[in-house]
């Protein structure tokens, strides 16, 4: 496998298999700790940090342009995620909302810079790390606020007649305590990878076309190839979009945690 | 929204499965079970939504 990846021209590896987003190991060996994708998350954890405290290190009352664009992210986690799902409430968690949001946003777009082309989302473990700080923190935040009695109630007895109880509170049961962890990090897994399979299939497929024998397919490659530049763009879309929802999803479920009554 | 629709099925189809593998029914129990599941997911959705 690792002869393959080191030399695509000779003999192009095609399809692409799950096997192309195990990377081997940095240090050499069987140590799979120190991987292309763990360098990818420092980066991306670093370069969140170094930004907004470079950007924000001498605040003027009218903010430079580096000052407005950091205060724009921030706004967009703050106002638009966390007051306008959440309420009032929700400043307290802007801060943890605007974070996710740039971390997923930057750890998506990983997939398509040139040179990096993968994203570490393509990885079920990051997705389900970052769907379970968020599955317990609406269960905390809820057991809080309201105290464990109503917030399961509100979690598990819908506004329904009582005959129709024995069939729905094993529904709500599955549906808030397994799908919704589950749903909320698959969704972001499958795109990530699926994107990166894609884009794989498109590239790797042009050459596999551009090495045929038949003369008719040798022209189609570059077809193939310009699939896989739109799709890149397809991809810059699905990467902000997902960042969005995975927050927008999680700020949800704190709203419903917080709701009094529904 | 999805979570009902899956959760509903999953949870009334699963019952349904173990009813037929103890009753021997052939996935009529099954059957039922996700329709069941179904019905509810979206009575469930219905009522949240519009609450």
């Amino acid at each position: 496998m690792l002869a393959q990846q080191m030399a695509p021209t000779a003999e192009v590896p095609f399809p692409p298999t799950v096997g192309d987003f195990f990377t081997p190991s940095i240090l050499g060996g069987d140590d799979q700790w120190l991987t292309k994708y763990s360098i990818l998350v420092w980066v991306a954890v670093a370069a969140i940090i170094i930004y907004f405290l470079m950007s924000y290190r001498d605040p003027k009352l009218v903010p430079t342009k580096k000052q407005w664009m950091a205060e724009s992210i921030y706004n967009f986690g703050r106002n638009t995620i966390a007051k306008d799902m959440i309420g009032h409430e929700g400043l307290r968690f802007a801060p943890y909302l605007t974070t996710l949001f740039c971390f997923i946003l930057l750890t998506n777009f990983m997939g398509i810079i040139p040179g990096i082309q993968t994203s570490p989302n393509s990885h079920i473990a990051m997705p389900l790390v970052m769907a379970a700080i968020s599955y317990v923190m609406f269960i905390y935040v809820g057991i809080q606020k309201n105290g464990a009695g109503t917030f399961f109630k509100n979690h598990l007895m819908p506004p329904a007649p009582w005959f129709m109880m024995p069939i729905l509170i094993p529904i709500e049961l599955a549906s808030n305590f397994i799908f919704r962890p589950a749903t909320l990090a698959l969704r972001l897994f499958a795109n990530m990878f699926a994107g990166h399979v894609i884009l794989l299939v498109f590239t790797l497929g042009g050459f596999v076309l551009l090495n045929s024998e038949s003369l008719f397919l040798k022209p189609v490659s570059l077809l193939s190839w310009a699939l896989a530049i739109g799709l890149t763009f397809l991809e810059a879309l699905v990467a902000v979009l997902q960042a969005y929802v995975f927050t927008v999803l999680t700020a949800s479920y704190v709203s419903g945690a917080l709701a009094e009554e529904h | 929204m999805m979570g009902y629709l899956i959760g509903g099925m999953a949870v009334w189809g699963g019952v349904g499965y173990l009813v037929d593998r103890w009753l021997d029914t052939g996935g009529i129990a099954t059957a039922i079970g996700l329709v069941l599941g179904m019905a509810g997911a979206i009575y469930l959705v219905v009522r949240r939504m519009s609450a």
